[in-house]
């Protein structure tokens, strides 16, 4: 249970970018749209699955004082893959997307899953680890996406939702419209969270008074 | 040294291992990454120049490759062909050719009819990559401020010779003529593979 453990955090315990903050320029950038925040989010998925998996798996040849130019090297080695495999049969996400893909080399949330995960742990574990974490990335760039795409253009996936009548509020797609849509998300999910401990702590206080009432005299002190 | 004897093998080894892999994709991924950039670039100006002809394929997919000669380090000069095909039967080719106006690589689609009553006859053309002036040679490359469109001089023209001559769109003489050269690469192109292409 402990790699289902592994592929569960990356969905909310630490749900990039919002929980991890991390790779944050692209969460920008690409999300004007629902199918754009979707295909970063899963070419992402890939490299940092990939990447997990092999630097796991010759973690124990790499000598330390080059693991960063190595992992730099397995990473940028699956970026190009990505980009040739996405010109290939994706060309027009691929020209979307432009000059992000490349930029998946320098993704935080890749080199810092190598470097804080994949290179301490198992195959199965940094495999879960980048699945989980890479799959809840594409959720969140594609809710993100679908967010600023509804409100911008009035459609989802280029599906129109509320027909002619409907004015899109235009500055949704442009990039002042991605800082404010992040900051409403990670506000959403700072709440959620708050509140979430709230609810936890009122149910142990119900449940287990006694040991509410030490954790509680803990904190206070 | 022992040391830095290590950490050059361990890198040495692992970026040769990502080299050839990298070199693996290209070689699988080289011909469709091809075949999809063509069919990006040329898809609208083969739309525009087989308008209204009714065509009920998709010339994207039923293009064909032509060789047409080599350049100076040997290697094969390639133009693309798409066919526009009605009930099967080819009724027009589109043919892509280049030609030097007052930049370099002055491409012009060229139409030309197989069947019905344009047959042997230009259709219509299309410019599908300029560098020529903005204001004064870009003007032959579209319909111009003026209004005057320098591209229906080829339509109807005879597809079976050379054209000759046209007038060239005044303060636009060079780019005029670069697209003449293009057209008449084209038409030489359908001369000698007419077989090939309708059928």
């Amino acid at each position: 249970m402990a790699v289902f453990k592994e592929f569960r955090k990356g969905f909310w315990e630490v749900l990039p970018p919002f929980r991890l903050v991390l790779g944050l320029c692209p969460t920008l950038a690409v999300t004007v749209s629902a199918e754009n925040g979707m295909g970063m989010g899963l070419a992402t998925t890939f490299v940092l699955v990939c990447s997990n998996v092999i630097v796991s798996a010759v973690r124990k040849v790499i000598p330390g004082e080059v693991r960063i130019a190595a992992f730099i090297v397995i990473i940028a080695s699956f970026v190009v893959i990505t980009e040739l495999m996405m010109q290939a049969y994706a060309y027009p996400l691929y020209k979307a997307l432009g000059v992000f893909i490349p930029l998946i080399v320098v993704n935080c949330i890749i080199l810092g899953r190598a470097e804080a995960f994949a290179s301490k742990r198992g195959i199965a574990d940094s495999l879960a680890d980048g699945l989980g974490i890479g799959l809840g990335y594409t959720i969140a760039l594609t809710a993100l996406g679908s967010f600023r795409e509804i409100l911008g253009a009035g459609h989802i996936f280029g599906i129109s939702l509320f027909g002619e009548a409907f004015r899109p509020l235009k500055f949704m797609v442009e990039a002042p419209g991605a800082f404010v849509g992040l900051g409403m998300f990670l506000a959403a999910i700072n709440l959620i969270s708050a509140r979430q401990g709230a609810l936890s702590a009122a149910l142990a206080r119900i449940f287990s008074p006694k040991k509410a009432d030490k954790k509680l005299s803990r904190e206070v002190a | 040294m022992k040391k830095i004897i290590n950490l050059t093998v361990v890198l040495t080894v692992i970026t040769c291992v990502s080299g050839l892999a990298l070199s693996y994709v290209h070689k699988i991924t080289a011909a469709p990454i091809k075949l999809t950039k063509i069919k990006q670039v040329k898809a609208p100006a083969v739309a525009v120049v087989f308008e209204g002809l009714g065509a009920d394929n998709d010339p994207m997919a039923d293009l064909k490759e032509l060789p047409v000669g080599q350049d100076a380090r040997g290697r094969d000069i390639v133009r693309y062909v798409f066919p526009a095909k009605k009930g099967g039967q080819v009724i027009a080719v589109a043919i892509e050719e280049f030609g030097n106006g007052y930049h370099e690589g002055l491409g012009v689609m060229t139409a030309i009819g197989v069947t019905g009553e344009q047959q042997d006859k230009i259709i219509k053309i299309q410019v599908t990559s300029s560098a020529e002036t903005p204001g004064k040679g870009d003007r032959a490359t579209g319909s111009s401020q003026e209004g005057i469109d320098f591209r229906k001089q080829f339509e109807g023209q005879a597809a079976t010779g050379k054209i000759e001559s046209v007038d060239a769109l005044s303060g636009a003489t060079m780019t005029s003529n670069g697209m003449l050269e293009a057209v008449n690469k084209a038409l030489e192109i359908y001369q000698k593979n007419k077989d090939k292409l309708t059928s």
